[in-house]
């Protein structure tokens, strides 16, 4: 993509605010079945694995904070059709802070990986980048948060999230294929 | 005592630093003034790094035109263009100030690239682009503000949720003023009821209309269409054609759609980067649909 | 369906709201006498039950949140000692009819400038910039829509090839045009940023024309 320096001011917002956007649009999407799995994945939380592997780290951890102002704000931006202050100050609030560090995470990883010669090796490391950000990450916040503010213990709360834990893996191999493919047609700018 | 007095104002300076000059937020600021009926106080211009020096002074667009031709005169001067290996235009050679101008050629001719050209949005990577002797990627303020650019796309266009907050976005000046300017372009257009609407609830007709106004709203000299009809339908179609048979300013307008270039001064046909046909509408169509038909 | 709209402009007390709100969170946190805990829920629902004009809309806000809440109550008070579960669903449930009390009163627009108001602080001391933040804010308020439109776009092209249960049909096309438009997007935002003046708009060749310029209707 060509374009001269001048439009880079504007650049990284747009690309900030887009990113949100595809979060939040994926989260439209209804959930989909995958064989695999027992139950349908909704796409939320892979559109945020794939903001930070399109957008690179301080671009996707800002659209995910734009994310969350959009929620404070009221706006039905969260799967289901979500929003409000209220989701934010409740139980699950922190899988959604989670997003800010999580996207934080894939993007600066993908960030190291993306000079990676090799395509298989290339794509194992976004998968990688992925499950600790994306995963890991998320879970960990969205668990302290919970132990934190519901007095749950650290225990019983990570026991409740396990659950997920299959689902989140199939969803981070699908935002690395989506990504390898986007990589082919687009050079993506990670700064 | 001494510390009561201390405290409250450290509590008077923390209250100090959540207000502000009005003029910050202007989108948010707008959103809720407007539901309120209140009048725009301030208006904000977004910053962006200055390319040059005279870039840093806000452009008063020109008032005194009355003595001179509408209109700018673009100028090739043995322009070149690659991406990359890839050639884009070569030897464009021009002099461009009808007040009509047409752009015809297929899809990957070039003919968008010599629009962006002339804004500045691409270097040309050997020769010139000259705007009434202005360089566009140099002195891209003053060219911008003169010369207003219409994408294919009215919806990359505009970028705040309202109608009414769009039109305003860089443009500077007292409340009223912009007031008074905004209200113009939207009645010019015919479209004054649609100042308050969202965007997302219009059609794509009347989003291009609002894109349009933005433009109108900056008073340029001269506006450069990419292929304003290629995404509206039979009747937007027909209205963008009276639209642009009105517009008083210059307009240089790159399409496929040859009955729009009917009744232009000057048609242009493009070819695998370079002009293959220079002269009046109908030869050039007729040129166009030999060569393409 | 909100009983309460229309602030008027200007200092909306969204703000105060978003402060107060923070203050409760606090407050609830801090306290764990179930019989404050259970007037203060009392009073949240009660308020969003008014700030909607229905006991049922608000219950139907509020109704996944609740859910959520009070399955981790019951999750809490099984595997833990019994009676933890109530203050934690009553501290919830307060903090969430608050919260959606704050969003059903104030238009999305006035909680976008209080949080705007709150991040100037920072503006002052030089680590963000509240214009760009606000910018990006009303970009992505005014891009979702459209981001609907494009997904629901490519959703009924693939549907016609058989592909609309496929991740990859819909996410490839997304994340092109997304990146794709961001780059015009920019790009036209950088040609209209450049500021002009408005002065004495009357003069010049464009001059106001009587009539608008097409009395074809717009559709």
């Amino acid at each position: 993509m060509n374009s001269v320096a001048p439009s880079l001011g504007f650049r990284n917002l747009t690309l900030t605010a887009l990113g949100a956007g595809l979060v939040v649009a994926l989260g439209a999407a209804p959930p989909i079945p995958v064989g695999l799995l027992p139950v349908p994945i909704t796409l939320q939380s892979l559109g945020v694995m794939l903001a930070g592997l399109l957008l690179g780290p301080r671009r996707a951890a800002t659209a995910m904070l734009v994310i969350v102002a959009l929620v404070a704000m009221g706006l039905p931006v969260l799967a289901g059709g979500r929003g409000g202050l209220g989701v934010l100050l409740g139980p699950t609030a922190g899988y959604i802070y989670g997003w800010i560090p999580a996207a934080f995470v894939v993007g600066g990883l993908a960030r190291q990986a993306e000079q990676i010669g090799k395509p298989l090796t290339r794509s194992l490391s976004y998968v990688a980048a992925c499950l600790l950000g994306g995963v890991i990450v998320d879970h960990v916040c969205g668990v302290a948060w919970l132990s934190l503010v519901a007095g749950l213990d650290w225990w019983k709360a990570a026991s409740g999230t396990l659950l997920f834990v299959p689902g989140d893996i199939v969803k981070a191999i699908l935002a690395v294929v989506v990504c390898r493919r986007l990589e082919t047609l687009i050079t993506l700018d990670r700064r | 005592m001494g510390l009561i007095l201390r405290l409250s104002e450290m509590l008077r300076r923390l209250a100090k630093t959540f207000e502000g000059p009005h003029e910050i937020t202007l989108a948010g600021g707008l959103g809720s003034v407007l539901q309120s009926g209140g009048s725009i106080r301030h208006v904000a211009f977004y910053r962006v790094a200055p390319l040059t020096a005279a870039a840093a002074e806000p452009v008063v667009a020109d008032r005194h035109l009355e003595a001179r031709p509408v209109g700018q005169t673009i100028v090739f001067s043995d322009l070149h263009l690659k991406r990359g290996d890839r050639p884009v235009l070569s030897g464009i050679d021009l002099a461009l100030e009808e007040r009509r101008v047409g752009v015809l050629g297929l899809n990957g001719s070039g003919k968008s690239s010599l629009l962006k050209l002339m804004v500045g949005l691409l270097p040309p990577t050997s020769g010139s682009v000259c705007i009434d002797g202005l360089v566009p990627s140099v002195d891209a303020a003053s060219v911008r503000a003169r010369t207003g650019f219409l994408f294919q796309s009215a919806d990359n266009q505009i970028v705040y949720p309202i109608v009414r907050e769009d039109l305003a976005f860089g443009l500077k000046g007292k409340a009223e003023e912009v007031d008074t300017v905004i209200s113009e372009a939207l009645d010019r257009l015919g479209i004054a009821s649609l100042a308050d609407r969202r965007i997302h609830e219009l059609s794509g007709g009347e989003r291009q209309l609002v894109a349009l106004a933005g433009v109108l709203a900056r008073n340029p000299r001269t506006i450069l269409f990419d292929e304003p009809t290629s995404q509206l339908d039979l009747a937007n179609r027909n209205r963008f054609r009276d639209v642009l048979a009105g517009l008083s300013q210059q307009a240089v307008v790159v399409t496929h759609d040859l009955d729009l270039v009917a009744d232009f001064d000057r048609v242009l046909v493009v070819d695998n980067g370079r002009i293959a046909f220079d002269g009046s509408p109908e030869e050039a169509v007729a040129f166009y649909r030999r060569r393409h038909g | 369906m909100n009983a309460l709209r229309g602030k008027p402009g200007g200092r909306s007390g969204a703000l105060a709201a978003l402060c107060s709100l923070a203050g409760l969170g606090t407050a609830l946190t801090l306290i764990d006498r179930i019989d404050l805990l259970a007037v203060a829920a009392a009073a949240a629902a009660a308020g969003l039950a008014v700030a909607h004009g229905s006991l049922r809309t608000a219950l139907r806000e509020t109704r996944t949140a609740l859910l959520i809440i009070a399955i981790t109550a019951i999750f809490d008070a099984v595997t833990g000692d019994g009676t933890s579960g109530l203050p934690l669903f009553l501290r919830f449930s307060a903090l969430v009819c608050a919260a959606q009390i704050v969003t059903t009163v104030w238009t999305w627009a006035e909680l976008s400038r209080a949080l705007v108001a709150l991040l100037r602080p920072l503006d002052r001391i030089g680590l963000i910039d509240a214009e760009r933040c606000a910018f990006t804010l009303m970009l992505a308020v005014r891009f979702v829509p459209v981001m609907f439109e494009e997904v629901a776009e490519i959703r009924e092209a693939q549907a016609l090839r058989g592909l609309e249960r496929s991740v990859l049909a819909l996410a490839v096309p997304l994340g092109l045009r997304i990146l794709l438009r961001a780059e015009e997007i920019a790009e036209a935002a950088d040609l209209r940023a450049g500021p002009v003046v408005c002065t004495n708009h009357r003069e010049g060749p464009n001059a106001l024309v009587e009539l608008p310029l097409s009395t074809r209707t717009v559709s």
